[in-house]
């Protein structure tokens, strides 16, 4: 029924799309509403696999960087404070209000492109097409907006119509020692022609890591862009835009300090070794999202009304290579047991320990990086006695495909009351498996689970990570491990009225939606016969938001505004199943997540003095996450499924601009939060592998008051603008503070603490939140263009990030899932930190006419 | 409504945060772990489900039938390797040793920790007639896997201070004359004496190793030591003393286990004699032995078989051996011994040995007898009276022929560990 409404609705919202035949004019770009607008460009350093949902051994890193900022665009925001912060913040990871980025919708002619997997939107999606996605329009935080309802973290909206372009060519070249070292965008755009056409194409290339700030970290990544818009007649116009950016990097590793340490280099990266005399990285990270959006503009005559509609398809090829290994030593060289600590903590200060730290001091790379060498001499010695392979290349792949749409409407009721709304439903489905990349020189493998094997030996079946092919011998390209997909549908529909007197303005709206998903196993597991193959049942969540806003106009200088939120989410499918990559059997208990948030302000607006501070409060309350981590006291991997997950995020963002004469201006902006876990979470575990748990296993997760990690929680800036004569030369100060390590909630049990006296200095070890040190960055950048012969623009700019090199910001941190249960010896496993990079620079030039 | 009722509390709330936000939130604290049930077994009760026979046998406590559960205080501690993958607990009835495959147990099942202990599923047995709890495989009880002891054993509250449950001055000659409730759990033996205190370690580096303890009040107990035991190496002490343990049994011997060295307290070794001084023959006359030599002289004699002063008189001699001055003012019931030759057919008369007090005035002459023609011990007990910082001794040889031979000379004292 869901489905058959589903495609109802869809082929409705395409015909609509198509179905124009006039021919119009352009409407003009929409007026900006309200003060809180601004340019973000935020998110750039793709958190969208942060630390947090990180599991042992299968840790994602983040891009460590910031490489799509471009000094110089941010020029477009009117929002003091977001402004001046977003980009020199970017180096810490910092994320406004402490939020997770799926709390912000990102959308592209009003089509959200938040995956309804992950929830977030992907960065990397349109990575290196500058050119086109410049000039987003960004609502702040929980203020109205005319294209999306909005989520807590504000929303996002890139005008994608080729209309929108003004005739032009553009062409940059910009060289870093960040990802990448090269980056060629060329763009061009007919704007609005006589016959009504308008058509944009943009191409992009990013390449090389001779420069790259880390070591091993390979780049290639080609974009292209192509938009084509017919002006029918004054009322209807069609847009379609394609895009697709194809991004394939080499990932960085996270270690522990004592790795870092022993190589004096905090950006060591232990995905690489030699290979045939060059380095080969482990983990490649290949994602390809093609998108496709239709969008029907509707501008009845009359001016009053605007009605975008919008059909979309994305298609997704995620693909992370990873080692996997059966039967040998783990192949990764920061693993914890090739490190001196280890010695040191068997009791062995000699022998052993002075071979090991030599081999980490003296750096020998056939130690201290992947050895391939080695791993190619196992398996073909192996291949040779006609055995299996021991080590491998596997891809973790996540596809998907999406098809869904949107419509919203944008009308003038009268000369105080505007309103918007729109519609929005869609289809999604995400296969999830892995496939064997490279057999490292071996003659093939077998599908069993390596932490099974042997514990079980009464039931020989119980090893196979699918019986329905459990005794095939796999080679490269051949799916094994796991594989499942998920199908999720969602519907919304909201509205948002505005009304605007002279003192007082103030909003309403609401949004009420459904979500819809199941899981399909491909696979029929060992461990779980009866609930891993086939389609389990459907699950749906009702899901409802509401906001409401005033603002109320001292003068024409002084606002107060006063805003608020309500919302209720279904949780993520990533979190409903106890065991997703093997089990169909859904989280007890499975409810929305409810968030309440509210914010207040004053705002100053002079030509001379900008000034907006805010005092904010949110409540997030039942959220869930999914950790899955080798657990020693049960000698398996376990599924650690967290529950009632309450965070009060609570804190205060000043900014200010003043001018200082015509050249100068002065910046001071900054935040202060407090983003704290406001209750204990509930936790039921269960192991994947290795042990055979009678039932789930609950527990009670202490971590009331903890700090919620992933962001510093204190950031401010102080900086000095100069313009003139189309110079600008920006140089700015930050500090950054309150930084936590995440949380391994596991050492928040009772059954870590045991019998630990709550004031000894083991359990202060076990327990206590790692603080991190607060830290200062200077940032420069200049840039400059010219106007040669009346037509040419020529653009350069160049930014120095970091200029005082300080290497010590921790950006991540978190500590290991692992938890020494023998000796409660927390530096066995010890915390994990990225840092943020020292001196970077970009340099770019620009040229147009 | 509800909804909007929460906006607006979520917007007072915005303000009352920022009157708050320099409030000191305190850090959430784990409470220890707590076990959601009690006890209906004493471990007297659990052990009545087995009959201990002559071979070693177990019963299998079904989970099907009704919930046992015990309850009891940990007081074994692997921390120091001697108490090997197992646990002892107690209560008030009786002691039990539980089976679990890990040798970092002390961690989760601390010193003085109460556990409670579901015991269907397991299997109750005994080995050479002492209790354990386990799982039953090939023949005898095996551990309980690591990672599924948390099925059967809970953690509850803060630990307790261990005392042992009873001291025992005395033992029956066999284990079977003991209470059952006494095994397994921790006891304290008084006026206990290792036989091979002093010079034995704990344990053989090869193998768990036996020592007995003799009690004042009568019997042994055979102290168990593992060759694990971070203190293996350690000596036996002397003397007596009380030793805490966990007291088992083989068969029929009565046996206990310590956790640590802690456990053993408060032996005194007895007094016993050391030397204090004693002589570097070869170059004796440069380390303050003189002589004062009448005819001939006090010679030093270093070989194969003899080491030590010689004198062969031949004409009329009267020459003093006098040793260098001895402080013996701090030291207790000095002694000197030496061993020495006489010539044979000669005049006993011509050896004689003196000390003096205060380094040489005055002499007092220590009377000789036993004199023989083959190696003799003599020793003499230095008087209270004579025990100075100047204190010396002397040989003196008058004859005109003969030899006399002296080695091994020293003086000890007594000396307290």
């Amino acid at each position: 029924m869901k489905k058959t409404l589903f495609w109802i609705f869809l082929i409705l919202t395409f015909c609509f799309s198509a179905y124009s035949q006039d021919t119009g004019k352009t409407k003009s770009k929409k007026g900006k509403t309200e003060q809180n607008q601004t340019d973000t460009l935020r998110g750039v350093p793709s958190q969208s696999d942060n630390a947090s949902d990180v599991s042992e051994g299968q840790e994602d890193d983040s891009e460590s960087g910031s490489s799509n900022f471009v000094p110089g665009l941010l020029h477009s925001s009117q929002d003091v404070y977001t402004n001046n912060t977003s980009y020199t913040f970017s180096i810490a990871y910092f994320r406004a209000r402490g939020y997770d980025n799926k709390y912000q919708d990102v959308c592209m002619n009003g089509f959200a492109m938040n995956s309804r997997v992950t929830e977030r939107a992907s960065y990397s999606q349109w990575g290196g097409l500058n050119h086109i996605f410049r000039y987003p329009e960004n609502i702040l935080n929980i203020n109205p907006a005319a294209f999306v309802f909005g989520d807590i973290g504000g929303a996002t909206n890139y005008n994608l119509r080729a209309s929108n372009f003004r005739r032009q060519v553009r062409a940059t070249y910009s060289l870093s020692n960040r990802t990448y070292s090269n980056r060629f965008m060329l763009t061009g755009s007919t704007g609005v022609m006589k016959n009504g056409w308008s058509v944009v194409g943009s191409l992009s290339a990013r390449f090389g890591h001779t420069l790259s700030y880390v070591e091993g970290t390979t780049y290639n990544s080609f974009a292209g862009f192509f938009a084509a818009e017919k002006k029918f007649n004054d009322e209807h116009a069609l847009n379609l835009a394609a895009f697709a950016s194809y991004t394939s990097r080499g990932m960085q590793s996270n270690s522990v300090q004592e790795v870092y340490d022993l190589l004096d280099n905090n950006y060591y990266n232990a995905n690489w070794g030699w290979y045939q005399g060059k380095q080969r990285n482990a983990r490649v990270r290949s994602v390809c999202e093609p998108v496709v959006l239709l969008t029907h503009t509707y501008t009845p005559k009359n001016g009053k009304i605007q009605v975008n509609t919008t059909s979309a398809t994305t298609f997704r090829r995620n693909n992370t290579t990873s080692l996997n290994w059966y039967d040998v030593p783990d192949p990764r060289p920061d693993y914890y047991r090739n490190l001196p600590s280890y010695q040191i903590n068997n009791g062995d200060t000699s022998g052993y320990y002075q071979n090991i730290l030599d081999l980490w001091t003296s750096n020998d790379q056939s130690y201290t990086q992947v050895n391939w060498d080695n791993m190619y001499a196992v398996n073909q010695l192996a291949a040779l006695q006609g055995k299996r392979a021991q080590y491998m290349i596997e891809n973790r792949r996540y596809d998907h495909f999406q098809l869904g749409g949107s419509s919203n409407f944008n009308a003038t009721l009268s000369e105080h009351i505007k309103l918007f709304g729109g519609a929005d439903v869609r289809g999604m489905k995400q296969k999830n498996y892995k496939t064997i990349n490279d057999l490292l020189g071996g003659s093939y493998w077998l599908d069993v689970d390596k932490f099974s094997e042997g514990d079980f030996p009464d039931d020989y079946n119980i090893q196979y990570n699918d019986l329905l092919h459990k005794d095939d011998t796999l080679f490269e390209g051949d799916v094994f491990g796991y594989n499942y997909d998920y199908k999720i549908y969602t519907q919304r529909l909201w509205s948002t009225a505005l009304f605007t007197f002279n003192h007082i303005a103030f909003h309403f709206g609401g949004e009420i939606g459904g979500t819809e998903f199941c899981r399909v196993g491909h696979m029929q597991n060992g461990r779980f016969q009866n609930e891993s193959y086939g389609q389990s049942d459907w699950k749906s969540f009702l899901e409802g938001a509401g906001k409401l806003g005033i603002t109320y106009k001292i003068n024409g200088r002084n606002y107060l505004v006063l805003n608020g939120m309500a919302e209720s989410k279904a949780p993520s499918v990533l979190n409903a199943f106890v065991a997703p990559r093997i089990r169909n059997k859904y989280v007890d208990n499975l409810k929305n997540e409810t968030i309440y948030t509210a914010d207040f302000s004053y705002v100053l607006s002079y030509p001379a003095i900008k000034l907006r501070a805010t005092a904010f409060f949110t409540q997030i309350l039942d959220a869930t996450r999914l950790i899955s981590f080798y657990h020693d006291d049960y000698a398996s991997m376990v599924n650690y499924s967290i529950s009632s997950i309450d965070q009060r995020h609570f804190g205060f963002e000043l900014g200010t601009e003043i001018k200082l004469g015509s050249m100068f201006s002065l910046i001071l902006a900054g935040t202060w939060g407090d983003y704290r876990y406001s209750d204990r979470a509930e936790v039921t575990m269960n192991a994947e592998n290795g042990t055979d748990f009678e039932g789930d296993v609950d527990r009670i997760v202490y971590w009331k008051n903890y700090h919620v990690s992933g962001t510093p929680q204190v950031a401010a800036t102080a900086g000095l603008k100069f313009n003139y004569n189309y110079w600008w030369v920006n140089i700015n100060a930050n500090y950054f503070d309150k930084i936590y390590c995440d949380l391994n909630p596991e050492r928040r049990t009772s059954t870590a603490r045991g019998a630990l006296d709550e004031n000894s200095e083991l359990y202060h070890q076990v327990a206590d939140q790692e603080r991190l040190k607060g830290q200062f960055t200077l940032d420069v950048s200049v840039s400059k263009s010219w106007r040669v012969a009346h037509k040419y623009n020529i653009g350069f700019n160049a930014s120095v990030t970091n200029l005082l090199n300080n290497k010590n910001l921790v950006t991540t941190a978190w500590e290991q899932y692992r938890f020494d249960y023998s000796n409660y010896n927390v530096n066995k496993f010890a915390n994990k930190y990225y840092y943020a990079f020292g001196t970077t620079f970009y340099l770019g030039i620009n040229f147009s006419f | 409504m509800k909804i909007a009722h929460n906006i607006l509390t979520s917007m007072v709330l915005a303000v009352l945060c920022g009157l708050f936000a320099s409030c000191n939130w305190q850090q959430d604290v784990a409470p220890m772990p707590a076990y959601d049930g009690v006890a209906n077994t004493t471990i007297a009760q659990l052990l009545a489900m087995h009959t201990i026979g002559s071979l070693d046998s177990y019963d299998h406590l079904s989970e099907d039938s009704a919930d046992i559960i015990i309850s009891g205080i940990v007081t074994s501690s692997d921390e120091e390797g001697n108490c090997y993958k197992y646990i002892n607990i107690e209560d008030s009835t009786g002691g039990i040793q539980i089976k679990i495959n890990s040798s970092t147990l002390f961690n989760k099942y601390r010193l003085g920790q109460r556990v409670y202990v579901k015991c269907n599923g397991l299997d109750l047995g005994d080995y050479r007639r002492l209790p354990q709890m386990g799982i039953w495989a090939n023949g005898k009880m095996e551990s309980i896997p690591s990672n599924k002891a948390y099925q059967y054993i809970f953690c509850d509250g803060p630990c307790q201070t261990v005392e042992p449950f009873m001291t025992l001055t005395s033992v029956p000659a066999k284990a079977s004359e003991l209470p059952a409730e006494y095994f397994n759990r921790l006891v304290r033996l008084e006026g206990a004496t290792f036989v091979d205190g002093g010079h034995s370690t704990y344990s053989d580096e090869a193998a768990a190793t036996s020592h007995d303890i003799n009690l004042a009040g009568g019997g042994k107990v055979v102290l168990r030591t593992s060759n694990y035991a971070n203190f293996r190496a350690a000596i036996l002490p002397e003397g007596t003393g009380t030793v805490v343990g966990i007291l088992t049994r083989y068969n029929d011997d009565i046996q206990l286990v310590i956790r640590d060295l802690n456990d053993v307290q408060g032996f005194i070794a007895p007094p016993h004699l050391e030397s204090i001084f004693t002589v570097n023959y070869p170059n004796a006359f440069n380390e303050g032995w003189s002589q004062t030599a009448s005819g001939s002289e006090w010679k030093v004699l270093t070989n194969t078989s003899f080491n030590g002063f010689y004198i062969t008189a031949n004409g009329a001699t009267d020459s003093w051996l006098i040793s260098p001055a001895i402080n013996l003012s701090d030291v207790q019931s000095p002694v000197l011994s030496f061993t020495h030759r006489a010539p044979s057919g000669g005049d006993n008369t011509m050896m004689k040995l003196y000390y003096s007090a205060n380094g040489g005035a005055d002499w007092t002459e220590i009377p000789m007898s036993e004199f023989s023609t083959s190696e003799t011990n003599f020793t003499f007990n230095i008087p209270a009276d004579a025990q100075s910082s100047q204190f010396r001794f002397a040989y003196r040889f008058t004859g005109s022929s003969k030899s006399w031979y002296i080695s091994s000379i020293a003086v000890s004292a007594l000396v307290t560990k």
